[in-house]
């Protein structure tokens, strides 16, 4: 598997300069883009705007630093075993945001699950345990399906 | 005295390319606009008569048939726009095409008509053969739109160097003009279309962030309302109303309640995307106002309300300034600019699953270009085929998303269910054009295609046009388009060859025939024309044999068989 730091030459870790991370990225891409590179393959410029996703946001460059570790927790759904109470917890969540009406409440429930997902996701990068960290981001993971459907929700009043 | 230029082996072929003049064109639903860049200034090209705003209007049948807003029948099918308040009459065949009274006309037909007008007014201003464009396109055209007005330019005779967001050119053009950093919005209401765009700047480097829209909303809608409500000459009133409050007995208030249903979807999508980018709207340094429609008080107002007011860029021409970021990013793909775009997909695309449901595999607002894969497992034991129906758009569920493509992927070795690995990669490149491709990871054998929407222009028929409106244009390519056509034929030639092996038809003797005669004309190679004949010959005669293909594909199609069930 390719390692997006070692192609923009940072440190493997969650805590990592972000500007550092934009002036590297423009950099290659004003390098590499087909705009700007005379090559047909485009296969560069793909690999560098990929990776620059994945590390510019907080939570898939945590679970990417698990991927790392061998811990695929977007793409294997057993990667991680859930308790039985985060599994309630979600369902409880689903049914509430099925429910709402209201605008203001809607609002206050995105604000607040998004300050979660951002807590869940420092939280796991500090675990000691990689299981423990897996533990922390699925649940985030489960909080941003939600932010989804609250989005989904929100457009069909 | 002439400079002695000095360049290194090998590069002088670069060098000629880069003095190449690539146009920028703004191809919009109401005008159309052509630039250039020119001592490091933007140039809007004008005709003899001083004009450099054009009417996307063509006339047909001796001037008798003037067809408008085409830009609104691009890569649609007649379900899609039967209900649309229309100027002219349109033919219920899934194939669109426009009715006059002598002819039927493709939308790509009229769409090229009016390249042909701007390329000439380039190169009576450059006094040079123009080849090659920049075209802009609304970000929320979908790949049928992008393909056809990409067919629109070929038959135009331009080759499209980069089809560019029109929000991006915008905001390029005024990043440029300003030295802007930092995040800016683009609000652009158009014609035919509403985009709005969010994006950063930053010494050189434009990187979008994310874009909304709705291609079914823009200013013919307003004249549409105003004729509704039995007002005569909508859309002169509807402009004259952005300056005063009253003309010909119509109050501004009065259109205004008429429009203000769709000015507020615009605001609504405006806002949607600021939470999908988890961006407040006061981290934005100033909104681009781009379109006529942005002349409107209540739309300057209604932005005011959620941007502030002073940071709504009203000293802008939002007419001219997605034609001058063209220029400038055709000046940037010539060699010459230095700064970067990067740019986003605006629609998701993904794979019908069981149940109709859409698996998404690249998300909208990705940085393109871009590829994603995903693997796919056989459903039953000795399964040797897939087949993917390919979808894009936002919806959850199949039918509510455009469909562009059905794929097969054939050739998978005979294992036990769920043994066969698949791997299909979606690739969109920086045009935001799609390619699928198929692995089979147990044989390594791969298979690719090029989307092109199912109820598009068939090969032949592209060939057509393009024959046509090359014998009406007068280049001296000869040598290029040879070689281009002999390509093309030999793809024919090979695929038609294929096919015929396992061909049953009682025709199989006659398109045998017809493809020798292709292939002698191939390994000749003297005359386009002789090429494109035989081609055609071939195609008219291999008829039953590309039928009975897409019929066995229909087949599966209506017996509703998904992805894995082959």
């Amino acid at each position: 598997m390719k390692n997006f730091f070692n192609l923009f030459s940072l440190p493997q870790s969650f805590a990592i300069d972000l500007g550092e991370l934009e002036k590297k990225y423009h950099k290659f891409q004003t390098e590499f883009h087909p705009d700007k590179s005379s090559s047909a393959d485009i296969s560069k410029s793909i690999e560098i705007n990929e990776g620059y996703k994945i590390l510019s946001d907080d939570f898939l460059r945590a679970c990417y630093i698990l991927q790392l570790k061998g811990i695929d927790i977007l793409h294997d759904e057993k990667a991680v075993k859930v308790d039985f109470a985060t599994l309630e917890e979600q369902l409880e969540l689903q049914e509430k945001i099925s429910e709402m009406s209201d605008k203001n409440e809607m609002e206050e429930l995105r604000k607040n699950l998004n300050s979660k997902v951002k807590a869940l996701v420092s939280q796991s990068m500090e675990a000691q345990a990689d299981e423990h960290s897996a533990q922390l981001l699925v649940k985030a993971k489960y909080l941003k399906k939600s932010l989804e459907d609250l989005k989904i929700r929100k457009n069909k009043i | 005295m002439a400079l002695l230029k000095i360049s290194e082996p090998g590069q002088s072929q670069q060098n000629q390319d880069a003095v190449e003049t690539i146009i920028g064109i703004d191809l919009g639903t109401t005008n159309s606009l052509v630039a250039i860049i020119e001592n490091g200034k933007a140039r809007l090209l004008a005709d003899e008569n001083g004009c450099d705003i054009f009417a996307s209007v063509v006339a047909y049948d001796g001037g008798k048939t003037v067809i408008s807003s085409v830009k609104r029948l691009m890569g649609k099918s007649f379900a899609d726009v039967q209900f649309e308040n229309l100027p002219y009459k349109i033919s219920s065949e899934e194939k669109l095409y426009i009715v006059t009274d002598e002819r039927k006309i493709r939308p790509e037909e009229v769409s090229s008509d009016i390249l042909k007008k701007l390329k000439s007014v380039a190169e009576k201003n450059l006094k040079t053969e123009i080849k090659k464009a920049v075209i802009t396109v609304p970000a929320y055209f979908d790949e049928a739109a992008k393909n056809a007005t990409k067919l629109a330019a070929n038959l135009a005779d331009l080759e499209v160097v980069r089809l560019v967001n029109e929000p991006t050119a915008a905001a390029l053009a005024y990043g440029l003009d300003n030295a802007s950093e930092g995040l800016y919005c683009v609000y652009d209401l158009g014609g035919g279309t509403f985009d709005v765009s969010i994006l950063k700047m930053q010494k050189g480097v434009f990187k979008v962030l994310g874009v909304a829209g709705d291609n079914h909303l823009g200013g013919d809608d307003f004249d549409n309302l105003l004729k509704n409500a039995g007002v005569a000459n909508p859309r002169k009133i509807k402009e004259e109303l952005s300056f005063s409050e009253e003309v010909d007995g119509v109050k501004r208030a009065d259109f205004e309640n008429l429009i203000s249903e769709k000015i507020t979807k615009t605001i609504m999508l405006t806002k949607n995307l600021f939470e999908d980018l988890e961006l407040e709207t006061f981290d934005i340094k100033g909104v681009i106002l781009v379109g006529g429609s942005t002349r409107i008080p209540l739309v300057r107002k209604e932005l005011g309300k959620i941007f502030g007011a002073e940071k709504i860029l009203t000293n802008l021409d939002p007419d001219r300034i997605v034609a001058i970021g063209a220029a400038w990013q055709a000046y940037n793909l010539s060699g010459q600019g230095e700064n970067l775009l990067l740019d986003v997909t605006a629609l998701s695309l993904g794979i019908e699953m069981m149940g109709g449901i859409v698996d998404k595999i690249i998300s909208r607002n990705s940085t393109i270009p871009i590829a994603k894969a995903k693997e796919f497992t056989t459903y039953a034991d000795n399964q040797t085929g897939m087949k993917l129906h390919i979808l894009q758009g936002e919806r959850e569920l199949a039918k509510d998303c455009r469909s562009l493509a059905h794929f097969e992927i054939k050739g998978i070795p005979p294992l036990k269910a769920g043994m066969a690995r698949v791997q299909v990669t979606f690739k969109l490149d920086a045009d935001g054009l799609l390619t699928v491709s198929a692995e089979e990871k147990y044989t390594g054998e791969k298979q690719e295609i090029m989307v092109k929407p199912t109820f598009h222009l068939d090969q032949n028929e592209i060939k057509k046009m393009l024959l046509e409106s090359l014998q009406n244009s007068q280049s001296d390519m000869i040598e290029r388009l040879l070689v281009e056509a002999a390509t093309e034929a030999t793809q024919d030639a090979v695929i038609i060859k294929k096919d015929l092996e396992n061909y049953l038809g009682s025709d199989k003797e006659i398109i045998a025939q017809k493809l020798k005669t292709l292939e002698e004309e191939l390994s000749k190679k003297t005359s386009r024309d002789a090429i494109l004949l035989a081609q055609q010959e071939l195609g008219k005669a291999a008829e039953n044999l590309v039928l009975e293909k897409v019929n066995s594909v229909l087949h599966e199609k209506i017996a509703g068989k998904k992805v894995d069930e082959i």
